[in-house]
């Protein structure tokens, strides 16, 4: 099984995301913000995959990308970056190499189908 | 001593029936980690108060520029492309989490069989979705209407109190007992434009009532400081994280530790306070403590010896 990392500050979509992915098999987490991400992946509790908002408070998505790429133990985690902003693509791309790009209001089969693909590449 | 403004003065509406004596001038709390930046604040405020006052021989101040221009706002260049752009992030959210309830309820939910929790549950959020998107239209409407690019300002001298009064009446009888300490007697006298000033009071309550657990106290407070008037308006809710002190002013700004809790908020409020305050040349500022409670400073110049303008 598995398992994910979702970090969005907005609670109702951790929330939908949590619900539709462990309907689908997924074991998933939920943090607000990157830097509850970054404890917890420092506390080596390392997913398969890290799906993160680019805005979020304390630390945004780009930020804990550029945090996971520089340490070593993470550097391998694909991660999944989500963005209601516009534009933001090809700069987020400065934090480092994430694997997927996801605009949000997305559809929750378009983002599973990310998320196999992502996980489907890496193995 | 502080005297303590109660129904028997006058018109106080029910609301202010049990006021509580909150004895000695109420202290701004500043935790010793944050002592350097709230004594920054201080001494900007300071700084402020001690301008010459700006609205002489005006009654209008443009956020525009020029030598009565208001700081622009520390979140950036704020081009209606840039406001746009913000607003669509603010809204795609909401859009999000309506649009995978919704999908997730497609795909649960069969004719001829009765709704389960979960379906109930997910409606229930859709529902407090929808609600936000409202809210964040209504808010981005009000914030509009209230000039968030070119403030004018229509001074006069008031009385402060009066003010306060004013902005603590529309809110909900029996759901917070306020008090209200006016330190010096007699009218509160500042120049500045009423009706705003009304809204400033008027969000920094509903903040208050809306962060705090019902039935709680919220405390507003006036008094003179040596820069002109002090108004402090105190509950005992969420608080606010230090470090976000000063960014909760910020356009479309919300404390992290208010995510998830409040459909209602997007942002705007304590960003328009800041813009009139500082039209009037004045400060508004957060304590920087963790909570229980957060507690909302605004100081306001007043003119000083017989400079007051004509008004």
């Amino acid at each position: 099984m598995a398992r994910l990392l979702i970090a969005d500050d907005s609670a109702a979509i951790s929330q939908l995301l949590q619900r539709y992915f462990t309907r689908h098999g997924y074991e998933a987490a939920t943090v607000p913000d990157g830097e509850a991400a970054l404890a917890l992946l420092r506390r080596g509790e390392v997913p398969d995959l890290v799906m993160a908002d680019v805005t979020m408070p304390r630390l945004g998505g780009g930020e804990l990308l550029r945090a996971m790429r520089a340490d070593s133990r993470l550097r391998g985690v694909p991660v999944v970056l989500m963005s209601g902003a516009d534009l933001q693509e090809e700069s987020a791309r400065a934090y480092g190499d994430y694997q997927a790009w996801m605009q949000k209001p997305f559809d929750l089969q378009q983002m599973l189908a990310t998320v196999q693909r992502v996980l489907a590449a890496r193995t | 001593m502080m005297e303590v403004c109660s129904k028997r003065e006058g018109d106080w509406p029910e609301l202010y029936a049990n006021p509580v004596d909150l004895g000695p001038e109420p202290a701004v709390a500043v935790p010793s980690e944050d002592q350097g930046r709230q004594q920054s604040t201080r001494e900007t405020a300071r700084a402020d108060a001690q301008r010459p006052l700006r609205l002489v021989g005006t009654n209008e101040i443009s956020l525009e520029g020029g030598p009565c221009a208001v700081k622009p706002s520390v979140d950036g260049p704020e081009s209606a492309g840039n406001a746009l752009g913000v607003l669509a992030h603010e809204l795609r959210n909401p859009l999000t989490g309506l649009s995978g309830m919704l999908e997730l309820l497609l795909g649960s939910l069969q004719v001829g069989r009765p709704a389960g929790r979960e379906e109930f549950e997910l409606l229930e959020t859709a529902q407090a979705e929808v609600r936000r998107l409202s809210d964040i239209l209504s808010s981005v409407v009000e914030a509009e209407r209230s000039g968030l690019r070119s403030l004018q300002l229509k001074c006069a001298a008031v009385d402060l109190r009066e003010i306060v009064k004013a902005a603590v009446r529309p809110m909900l009888p029996g759901t917070h007992p306020i008090t209200i300490e006016c330190g010096p007697p007699g009218p509160v006298r500042v120049y500045a434009d009423r009706h705003r000033l009304e809204q400033v009071f008027r969000n920094l309550l509903g903040n208050a009532a809306k962060y705090s657990p019902p039935a709680s106290l919220i405390r507003l407070s006036l008094r003179r400081v040596e820069e002109g008037v002090l108004a402090s308006v105190g509950d005992e809710g969420v608080g606010i994280p230090p470090a976000e002190a000063e960014r909760i002013f910020e356009r479309f700004y919300r404390a992290s530790n208010v995510h998830g809790q409040d459909p209602g908020g997007v942002g705007l409020g304590l960003y328009l306070c800041r813009r009139i305050v500082e039209a009037h040349g004045g400060r508004i500022w957060a304590d920087h403590r963790v909570g229980p409670g957060a507690t909302i400073h605004v100081l306001l110049p007043t003119p000083s010896g017989d400079a007051w303008p004509d008004c």
